[in-house]
């Protein structure tokens, strides 16, 4: 799956939205900076959020990293198969490796977040 | 996991759930002499256990000739460096576990009337003393059981203290050197960490401090000498600071091997402090404990150390000299069932009165000569972040290696075929690919450079043949562990497929 | 001089080596305010003789377990230790290595701590422990943090039933917090579940000890029941000898199982090193603290063990981690192990079933003692209340003097209890030991009501 269409945020989640509703998970770059991921807390279907807040966190053998959703809304959806088998994020962080999905309740935010090629720019620096 | 994959594997020693078999036993009674219970009856039969617990069935020699082959795995201390930063792996006397073993220290139970136990309470207050002596405070505590337990203690201790003056506050401040133990124990006592970035040279950037600490900083935690093994030389300014807004001055005292005789903490401006006996004070770590964190203050934060408290009345107005004081009504309470790991403080004990005074000191200044004897050797190969001496302990950096593909992970897994043990790895955060070596005054001078010719070939196969580097170990019983798949598919219970 | 090879000649050509002429070169940087230069007032040196001597001297001021008849017990017991933990435990291979950070270079330690979180479990009938905790106490509080976390309330409820010392750590855990605690009143001297029920919301942790502090077996099935209906939180602790004969915590609802492991192969000590146990459900598992090994394999596919879920701990989590515990009672747990290893199965069975018929058979005894008589109606395991005509002190100390120690006065926690002894039996009293103390209290009743 390519990264067009995708939007990114600074701490390296994507967004994809369909209608108003956000799916969101980690670029292909965090993955790798995490190394291994064995574990995926998954956040509680219901819960409202606001951008900027910490949706869940992502573990590794040796390290945790939280995960932030750049859109405020209610999660509506979470991926159950990462319990079964986090290692997706790993090998499929862009497709199947999807962790939560938001209904945005102002779809104002997004354009706070980068493009494909910003998101290169802001990788290297 | 998966079935298949665990048919496939090789098994170095079996469990003792594998090697059981019905009818075995270690173990057997005198005859019963009084009358037989019938469980339901005496229970009642909802209480009954109606599946027996399912433990293994092995006789002595098996589970002894088990056991010994599991020891066979273990590196220990008795058998080679250990040179573990901030742990101080020393050598552990021998004629300690003696003396730890005989009934009159280890048959005491802790009900027992203080008049029978005046040997072990006389043996806990003058080993607080000797602690309060050595690091300058006016009183210890013995309770804790372990460093991190004295932490905890110390924050409690902290937070009564401003709670009596009317407001506990809300902040502690923690340099990012810190080891995970000061921000998790300030928490537990309902904390909120500030951490202050280091500065250049690993010590506390009083600019940065003077920056964090306000009306709400209750504490500031330091450890010094820096978990980079360097003396905060500023130390007096970083106490100022603290003291000026009302704050207390902890030290984790991880590090005192560096400073016995030498430097006093209590003298100096530090407030409160805990020690790590199976540190410092030689007693053996027992792969993981037991250990003791006993916490020191000073005289005006007596009244709030852990109940009850050891004193000592000479005058024996009650009869008896020793006495556990349970009427502290400042006190935070009991932070253990009873006292305190006891039999580790026999140890302790016994190893201050056997090295005494000038023994202690020397066992500081050959700790320091030894870690700079290493750093001066090692120098030549790693990148040193700190270029002046440094205490008992230094890190080096295998930046260097790193760009051959080699990192301090892979440094420590060759010492492991090299018959040493690796430095402790990827602490202080605060230095890349770190590796924190602290000798201990017990490696003699053979035993440093034989460490010095192994981390020397190490960083030579970094250059010619990094790969080898990176497959080790290959000579211990397993080699590198699927890290990932122990915390993925969860298999810490024995179960029989 | 002790445990330091190096000579003056070493030093010297270490210090050449360095490029200093003196040790204090190298504290050069340390400010000359801040040095100590004077001698510390500590005792000694001391040669290894002169050191066994004075050590000696200081053990023979103690009358030890070897040296009285001892009915004292409330948590810590004084049973057999077969030789062979003591061996093992004694090996310097576990006794003076390290923490297993480097797992290759520590399969011994690790594969000792996975079979000793396997006989926890299955003990207390959970899925899940960890390596262990510094005593029953701590383990107790610390699971009830842990049920805090879970439940995102901060309320715990605890029958006066429950071990005075683990309320009283449990109260110095959550001191801090703002945790309420409420106390449940006992009836029998058990918990009555009705008030327990009463006690709890949604979300609040029930501690409760099975047997109690009294030595008295908890209604668990109805405080279980209670726990349910009211969507609390049940954290057992318990003895875990008992367990051999017992339903475990697994089988009534408890989301944690806690207890004091010293009496499985650990001497009394002078309360310490303790073992602290903790069992949890397997859903609990990332929210437990302590350290947990983990099986696995190397490259080369043989199983090897790891300390896992390292992300809950403090060296790395830091101050988000499940507790700030580091150092542990490693080798405490090791002795367990070895213990239950020997015992096995049926070994554990017997031996409870011993210390259960010697503990009846006391009870018993005492009770025909005139003016004695048994403080609780309830089932008991290894202990129980004996209620005494006179002041239970007077009569400890009057049987001191015979080298008798009757049990645990209950006066120092229960005002209302002055008279009451905490008779604890092991398997290592036998008949006549039995039947010693109860005549020797007889003697004491006797005279005291002649006066």
């Amino acid at each position: 799956m390519s990264e067009n269409g995708l939007r990114f945020t600074k701490t390296h989640e994507w967004v994809k939205v369909e209608g108003d509703v956000a799916t969101l998970g980690l670029t292909d770059y965090a993955q790798h900076e995490l190394g291994d991921i064995v574990f995926v807390e998954l956040p509680e279907i219901g819960r409202e959020i606001a951008a900027g807040d910490v949706l869940t966190s992502v573990e590794s053998v040796k390290s945790v990293s939280e995960v932030y959703t750049p859109v405020s809304g209610e999660v509506v959806e979470s991926n159950a198969a990462l319990e079964e088998d986090p290692s997706v994020v790993n090998s499929d962080p862009l497709g199947a490796g999807w962790i939560a999905r938001i209904r945005m309740k102002d779809p104002g935010e997004l354009s706070e977040l980068m493009d494909a090629q910003a998101y290169e720019e802001h990788k290297k620096g | 996991m998966s079935e298949s994959g665990r048919d496939r594997e090789t098994v170095v020693e079996p469990t003792i759930f594998e090697l059981s078999s019905p009818g075995r036993r270690g173990f057997d009674l005198p005859p019963l002499d009084v009358p037989e219970i019938d469980p339901a009856e005496a229970f009642g039969r909802e209480n009954v256990r109606s599946a027996a617990a399912e433990l293994p069935e092995l006789s002595e020699p098996d589970v002894v000739r088990h056991f010994t082959r599991l020891a066979e795995m273990n590196y220990h201390i008795d058998r080679g460096i250990y040179p573990l930063g901030s742990c101080t792996m020393k050598y552990n006397p021998k004629i300690h576990e003696e003396l730890a073993g005989r009934s009159g220290f280890a048959r005491l139970h802790p009900e027992a009337p203080v008049e029978s136990v005046q040997g072990a309470l006389a043996l806990m207050y003058h080993l607080a003393r000797a602690l309060a002596e050595i690091s300058g405070m006016d009183e210890v505590s013995l309770q804790p059981a372990a460093g991190a337990a004295g932490e905890l203690a110390g924050m409690l201790i902290t937070r009564a203290y401003h709670t009596d003056r009317g407001n506990p506050r809300s902040k502690v401040i923690v340099p990012d050197s810190a080891h995970g133990t000061n921000p998790a124990s300030l928490t537990l006592a309902g904390y909120e960490p500030v951490q202050i970035v280091s500065g250049p040279d690993g010590r506390i950037d009083l600019e940065a401090l003077r920056a964090a600490v306000d009306d709400e900083t209750a504490a500031v935690m330091v450890t010094n000498p820096n978990t980079l093994g360097v003396f905060e030389t500023q130390i007096a300014d970083v106490i100022e600071i603290v003291h000026a807004a009302g704050g207390l001055v902890y030290l984790d005292g991880a590090n005192l091997n560096a400073q016995m005789g030498l430097v006093r903490p209590g003298e100096i401006g530090f407030d409160l402090m805990h020690f790590n006996l199976h540190k410092t004070f030689s007693t053996p770590h027992g792969g993981g404990g037991p250990g003791s964190g006993p916490v020191g203050v000073k005289a005006f934060l007596a009244d709030y150390l852990p109940k009850p408290v050891v004193v000592r009345d000479e005058a024996r107005s009650t009869g008896v000299e020793y006495l556990l004081d349970h009427d502290r009504p400042r006190s935070i309470g009991r932070i253990h069932a009873a006292y305190g790991n006891f039999l580790v403080m026999v140890k302790a004990y016994a190893y201050i009165l056997r090295l005494g005074p000038s023994g202690l000191r020397k066992v500081s200044e050959n700790a320091v000569l030894n870690a700079n004897y290493l750093q001066a050797l090692l120098a030549p190969h790693y990148e040193l972040p700190h270029k002046g001496y440094c205490q008992h302990e230094f890190v080096l950096s295998a930046d260097r290696q790193k760009r051959q593909g080699v990192r301090a992970l892979d440094v420590a897994k060759m010492l492991l075929d090299l018959g040493a043990h690796a430095p402790t790895v990827y602490f202080p955060l605060i230095v890349s690919e770190a590796l924190m070596i602290e000798p201990t005054e017990t490696e003699s001078r053979e035993s440093l450079d034989a460490f010095v010719a192994a981390m020397a070939a190490i960083a030579e196969a970094s250059d010619s043949d990094p790969e080898s580097v990176r497959a080790a170990p290959r000579t211990t019983p397993v080699g590198r562990l699927d890290e990932a798949r122990a915390a993925r598919e969860l298999d810490v219970v024995w179960e029989k497929m | 001089m002790p445990y330091v090879p190096n000579s003056d000649r070493d030093r010297d050509a270490m210090l050449r080596a360095v490029g200093v002429s003196s040790v204090e070169d190298l504290l050069a940087e340390i400010p000359e305010d801040l040095r100590f230069r004077g001698d510390l007032d500590v005792p000694g040196p001391l040669s290894e003789l002169e050191l066994e001597r004075h050590m000696a001297r200081l053990a023979a001021l103690n009358r030890s377990l070897d040296d009285v008849l001892s009915f004292d017990g409330a948590g810590i017991y004084d049973q057999a230790i077969p030789a062979a933990v003591r061996h093992v435990c004694g090996m310097p291979q576990f006794s003076t290595a390290y923490t297993p950070y480097q797992a290759e270079a520590s399969q011994g330690t690790l594969q000792a701590i996975y079979e000793y979180q396997t006989l926890i479990a299955r003990l207390t009938g959970m899925d899940v422990a960890n390596a262990s905790m510094y005593d029953g106490a701590t383990a107790a509080a610390e699971a009830v943090l842990m049920g805090f976390g879970v439940t995102r309330k901060r309320r715990v409820a605890v029958p006066r039933s429950v071990h005075p010392a683990v309320r009283e750590v449990l109260a110095t855990f959550v001191a801090a917090s703002g945790a309420e605690v409420v106390d449940v009143p006992l009836a029998g001297g058990v918990t009555d579940v009705g008030a327990l029920e009463d006690a709890l919301e949604e979300g609040t942790v029930a501690l409760v000890g099975h047997p109690n502090f009294f030595g008295l077996l908890e209604p668990v099935t109805g405080i279980s029941q209670a726990v349910e209906r009211k969507k609390a939180w049940l954290v057992a602790s318990v003895d875990p000898l008992s367990l051999a004969l017992l339903e475990p915590p697994g089988s009534y609802g408890a989301e944690v199982a806690v207890g004091e492991g010293q009496c499985l192969g650990s001497p009394a000590a002078y309360g310490g090193p303790l073992l602290g146990f903790m069992a949890a459900r397997r859903r609990h598992i990332r929210r437990m603290p302590g350290r947990i090994i983990g099986a696995t394999a190397d490259t080369e596919g043989r199983r090897g063990y790891v300390m896992t879920l390292q992300t809950r701990e403090q060296h790395i989590r830091r101050e988000k981690a499940t507790s700030n515990i580091c150092t542990n009672q490693g080798l405490v747990a090791l002795a367990t192990t070895v213990y239950l290893s020997l015992l096995g199965k049926d070994g554990l069975r017997e031996l409870a079933s011993h210390v259960a018929a010697r503990s009846h058979y006391a009870a018993d005894a005492l009770s025909r003692v005139d003016g004695v008589r048994l403080r609780f109606d309830g089932p008991f395991f290894r202990e129980f209340v004996v209620e005494l005509p006179v002041d239970a002190a007077r009569v400890q100390s009057e049987l001191r003097t015979a080298g008798i120690w009757p049990g645990v006065s209950l006066s120092r926690w229960f005002d209302d209890m002055p008279n009451s002894l905490l008779v604890a039996v092991s398997e290592r009293h036998s008949r006549e030991e039995i039947d010693t103390l109860a005549s020797a209290i007889g003697a004491v009743t006797e005279r005291r009501g002649a006066e």
